[in-house]
């Protein structure tokens, strides 16, 4: 057995991180300034995207819509301009509170970023679960439309609404579960393991 | 803002490095989340108001970026072991290498030991070593005084089980 005194060895941890230091020390600034690869900047990226993928659709709705029933091509901008609103106003009030995260303790950091994980999941729920399907549904209509020239007679038939309510059902079944597990190949057991790690904090806490 | 950050980095790489080692499993993830808990003190720097000091606000950041940093998957199969790494660089400043290598086997010896720890109890153990008082620890970690002082001392026993098993005696 040898004698092992943890402050005295500890006095020499410096020594690796000097020479280490003095390798990468030239190119710091330029290693600092490359992307923030977090799980909540690549949210915060992800959500981004969203906003300029609904602008570029709804340039596309505008442009290439022109023919369709002056209803429906007014219900799809307003579709549009909804989503963009909701992700935009998401975008920001997300962008404004992750910047804080790091530089709270780590109790009330891993509790922010437990909470902002957790918004973000239930969002794209929700998303899957809801505005998916009203996107295929308006989707749905503006297909039709385009391929029926206006003519929106066969609504008014049974059949035509329950093989339709079906199709949508089935495609929106697998959205969902492709999000649950898009979300777990995204953060994987993270977020699990930073619950415990909480739930041990709180815990000694609570004693 | 460039000559800032690098003076203050400067002053306190050595905490980056500490926590790069005690959080990392290879050498490849280590150098990611040194690059991680740069990345994020460089964004973060703005933000600092000076209302605590700065070292408390640097293990804030370094000790979330360790705790939230996910090892990237690709990287395992080329994985080094860190402190071969890491000692080969230390290898070039240090003339006497049995001494030398003593110390290192100690401190590899502790990094390892540290490393089996729980990820909180990782922090509170670092941040004992590093000579912080209570108090500060209590603001980095946001758990009360009194805690620590009971947390620390389970910690250390933990640790000293781990060493022993290990063939050391002491802690």
């Amino acid at each position: 057995m040898q004698e092992f005194d943890l402050k005295d060895i500890w006095e020499g941890a410096g020594d690796g991180a000097e020479a280490w230091y003095k390798e990468l020390r030239p190119e710091l600034v330029a290693m600092a300034r490359k992307k923030n690869d977090g799980v909540l900047q690549r949210i915060r990226r992800l959500v981004f995207r969203e906003v300029l993928f609904s602008f570029m659709v709804l340039g596309l709705a505008i442009y290439y819509l022109q023919e369709l029933e002056v209803l429906l091509y007014v219900l799809i901008i307003v579709f549009f301009l909804g989503v963009i609103a909701i992700s935009y106003r998401y975008y920001l009030q997300f962008s404004r509170q992750i910047n804080q995260v790091p530089s709270l303790n780590i109790v009330q950091s891993t509790e922010a970023y437990l909470e902002l994980i957790g918004n973000y999941k239930n969002r794209m729920i929700r998303l899957s679960v809801a505005l998916m399907p009203v996107g295929l549904i308006i989707g749905f209509f503006t297909g039709f439309g385009v391929g029926a020239k206006n003519d929106f007679s066969a609504f008014q038939k049974p059949m035509f609404w329950v093989i339709n309510i079906a199709a949508l059902l089935i495609i929106a079944g697998p959205t969902y579960y492709f999000t649950k597990w898009y979300y777990r190949f995204f953060l994987g057991s993270k977020e699990k393991e930073l619950e415990q790690v909480l739930a041990r904090l709180r815990e000694e806490e609570e004693e | 803002m460039e000559n800032d950050f690098q003076h203050i980095i400067d002053q306190h790489y050595r905490i980056l490095y500490k926590i790069g080692r005690a959080y990392a499993q290879d050498q490849a993830d280590f150098e990611d989340l040194y690059q991680e808990m740069l990345i994020q003190l460089w964004q973060s720097f703005p933000r600092f108001q000076g209302n605590s000091k700065l070292s408390t606000f640097i293990y804030r950041v370094a000790l979330n970026t360790a705790l939230t940093h996910q090892r990237k998957a690709k990287r395992r199969p080329n994985a080094v072991r860190l402190e071969d790494q890491a000692f080969h660089l230390a290898d070039h400043a240090q003339d006497d290498m049995e001494a030398n290598q003593r110390r290192k086997k100690q401190l590899d010896l502790l990094y390892d030991s540290i490393n089996e720890l729980k990820k909180e109890d990782r922090a509170i153990i670092l941040l004992h070593l590093e000579g912080n008082s209570y108090d500060e620890m209590a603001e980095i970690l946001g758990i009360t005084i009194n805690n620590i002082g009971v947390r620390l001392l389970r910690v250390k026993k933990r640790l000293q089980k781990r060493l022993m098993a290990k063939g050391y005696a002491r802690v």
